[in-house]
């Protein structure tokens, strides 16, 4: 349970970052694209609750 | 110097020309991509008011974690090398918290309304930051 998790959550992290990708190498110009990368600092976070939880914090 | 309105003023005017009179005008994928755009203006707006600070702390960090010099980007780069070759993990002096650091105020910038960051912002004892 905990991998699929970790693996979903990263995997959303990355297609953030890829279809930013898409649109500063000119392929998508649009500016849902140009925004999506900045969403993944929302894996990012998520990734940090379910590796790295803070004593006393959320999971 | 520049005269008023400060960019802040002017990202904030077109945001919300695009948010209350373009967006409620339009259809389809285009009013979507007028908030969408609203949202993008609201972004840089935190990042011009957030990230010189947030920036200037993390470099902080970096240099006292990993005794080196260099910019921002050279020291993340070689956090990088760092953990890739396990000379730096988790269980490192300093490391964890400064990665939650740097997480909590890059979504203090892109995302603050995120479900996650508003959950572990809420249960932080010492900052009280105003941003919602």
């Amino acid at each position: 349970m905990h991998y699929w998790q970790v693996f979903g959550t990263l995997k959303w992290g990355v297609i953030c970052e890829s279809m930013a990708m898409a649109y500063l190498h000119g392929a998508e110009r649009n500016v849902e694209r140009a925004t999506i990368g900045r969403r993944a600092s929302e894996a990012e976070i998520d990734l940090l609750c379910l590796l790295a939880p803070r004593q006393g914090g959320p999971a | 110097m520049q005269d008023t309105p400060s960019p802040d003023d002017l990202l904030a005017a077109v945001a919300g020309y695009l948010r209350e009179q373009a967006a409620p005008q339009l259809q389809g994928q285009t009013a979507f991509h007028a908030r969408v755009a609203a949202n993008a203006l609201d972004v840089v707006r935190r990042q011009l008011s957030l990230a010189p600070a947030a920036e200037a702390a993390e470099a902080e960090r970096l240099r006292a974690l990993l005794g080196a010099q260099g910019s921002l980007e050279e020291l993340n780069r070689l956090l990088c090398q760092r953990i890739a070759s396990g000379a730096m993990d988790l269980q490192s002096p300093g490391l964890a918290p400064h990665l939650w650091r740097v997480t909590l105020d890059k979504l203090a910038v892109d995302q603050p309304g995120y479900d996650s960051y508003r959950r572990v912002r809420a249960a932080e004892p010492t900052r009280q930051d105003k941003d919602t």
